[in-house]
């Protein structure tokens, strides 16, 4: 099939979506295929509604209720494996940056939640809808807010992007369907409980790790979301370089190089992005000294 | 005399500023070691990748770097720290390049000798194969979450910059949330 004809069949397929749904054509019908008495001989239009919407959802997303009731989920399952650090300063420190952060992009509505885990492996974490972790690892590895900012700022693309949704999506044999209606079997459920699915699809997913060129692209918009938030475009460089400096053996790095291109692959390919940037902004001294207080010097 | 103790101070501190500033590094990447950080500035000399050098400072996408006989700029990202330093040594060791980066002291303690000696912990492929959903610690972010509406100037300047291609060419924000519910309702 010629490519004009396929995009017309899915236009139209969405615009049918959009008038079916309008006029509910499910009720007219006396409240969808469910009510027919006589078993199994008329089409099931509600099926098809929900199959046409499926392919909508595709096309242009999912609905961000979902979005966020997944991403719940999966946020769940990464802290049964690893706690928030006690530390109501540190913790609420990295929640005013990260707003400050995602405050440049237009997704800033979402209900953003930013934590330090008491992990001491190298690491950092999004779940879709805007939970966003750094193991206390990672962060005794960055020296200054800008690089804070920019490993949050990475994180933070994922989410805008979909990152994961797409890549739990992919495993889920129903696609992002499958996924929404595992996270739907959660809220319904007794106690918040998940089901064993989705807490296997959540792990699967973070084992697996993204696509590797959604990693390249959070890194380059990571860097342009953490300048348009005045920090130093090249602090993701420093963090990758630090990265890049360890033994890359060493078992506090194996899942996130399990689920990351290596560190020098990702300078590489950060160099285009910053050929726009000649010097970093101003930084007045306020910013080290609080990164010092809440980070640094912390007991 | 108090002269002569004075000089030998300020030597030593400056020393020991080198000292702590200066890293070895290596070069990813052929390229020119420039005059000043500028891509229009004269080219001192063609560096080959694996080329040892050490770090002197850095400013904006720039380091400028010593080889054995030359001194110069080179673009940040063409630069890899020494890794056989840190061999064996793990999180809690390894260059940290901000020090370096933004030359001020952090006034960390080496303290992550102590978790050095313990096992590393949490988010491993093994943890999180066995996590149980943890509801309790979810809800628990909730206490430390900045609103979107809540005063949060960090004392920063926003600027306005486009997100790019993979080349480096600006591209429209494309992130922008189709609510299906949204057409739904039409």
């Amino acid at each position: 099939m010629i490519r004009l004809p396929m995009l017309t069949t899915l236009a139209l397929l969405v615009s049918f979506s959009i008038s079916v749904h309008a006029f509910d054509l499910g009720s007219m019908l006396g409240g969808g295929g469910d009510t027919d008495d006589n078993g199994g001989n008329t089409f099931d239009i509600g099926e098809i509604i929900s199959g046409v919407k499926d392919i909508s959802r595709t096309i242009t997303g999912i609905d961000e209720e979902d979005e966020i009731e997944i991403g719940r989920d999966a946020a769940a399952v990464l802290l049964g494996a690893s706690k928030p650090v006690n530390d109501r300063e540190l913790q609420r420190y990295v929640n005013r940056i990260g707003r400050w952060v995602v405050n440049q992009t237009d997704r800033s509505h979402l209900p953003w939640r930013f934590a330090v885990l008491s992990s001491t492996h190298v690491n950092a974490f999004a779940t879709p809808g805007g939970n966003i972790f750094i193991t206390e690892g990672l962060l005794r590895k960055l020296e200054s807010e800008a690089e804070l900012a920019a490993v949050l700022a990475h994180e933070v693309a994922h989410v805008i992007q979909k990152h994961h949704i797409k890549a739990m999506s992919s495993l889920n044999t129903s696609g992002i369907s499958g996924v929404v209606k595992l996270a739907g079997q959660t809220q319904a459920g007794k106690d918040n409980r998940m089901t064993t699915q989705m807490v296997g699809q959540v792990k699967d997913m973070y084992l697996r790790g993204l696509d590797k060129d959604d990693e390249f692209e959070a890194d380059r918009m990571g860097v342009i979301i953490a300048s348009r938030a005045g920090y130093d475009p090249f602090a993701l460089i420093a963090v990758l370089q630090t990265l890049d400096s360890i033994d890359p053996e060493h078992d506090s790095l194996s899942l996130l190089y399990k689920t990351h291109p290596p560190a020098s692959d990702r300078l590489d390919k950060l160099e285009p992005v910053l050929e726009q940037f000649s010097e970093p902004p101003e930084e007045s001294p306020a910013l080290q000294q609080r990164f010092n207080q809440y980070v640094a010097n912390r007991s | 005399m108090k002269k002569i103790i004075y000089s030998i101070l300020i030597c030593l501190c400056v020393n020991s500023t080198l000292y702590a500033a200066e890293k070895t590094a290596v070069i990813s990447r052929d390229t020119n070691l420039f005059a000043k950080p500028f891509k229009d500035a004269d080219v001192l000399a063609e560096l080959s990748s694996t080329t040892a050098i050490t770090i002197v400072k850095r400013k904006g996408g720039w380091y400028q770097i010593k080889t054995p006989d030359k001194q110069g700029w080179v673009r940040l990202t063409y630069v890899r720290l020494d890794r056989k330093k840190n061999k064996n040594q793990g999180s809690d060791s390894g260059s940290n390049v901000g020090e370096l980066l933004t030359g001020l002291a952090t006034g960390r303690e080496k303290s992550d000798e102590v978790s050095s000696a313990t096992a590393i912990k949490g988010l491993s492929e093994e943890e999180l194969q066995n996590a149980e959903p943890d509801v309790d610690a979810l809800n628990s972010l909730d206490n430390f979450a900045v609103d979107e509406s809540s005063d949060n100037s960090t004392g920063l300047q926003t600027r306005n910059i486009d997100f790019v291609d993979s080349t480096g060419h600006a591209i429209k924000p494309q992130s922008d949330v189709k609510n299906t519910s949204d057409e739904e309702e039409l």
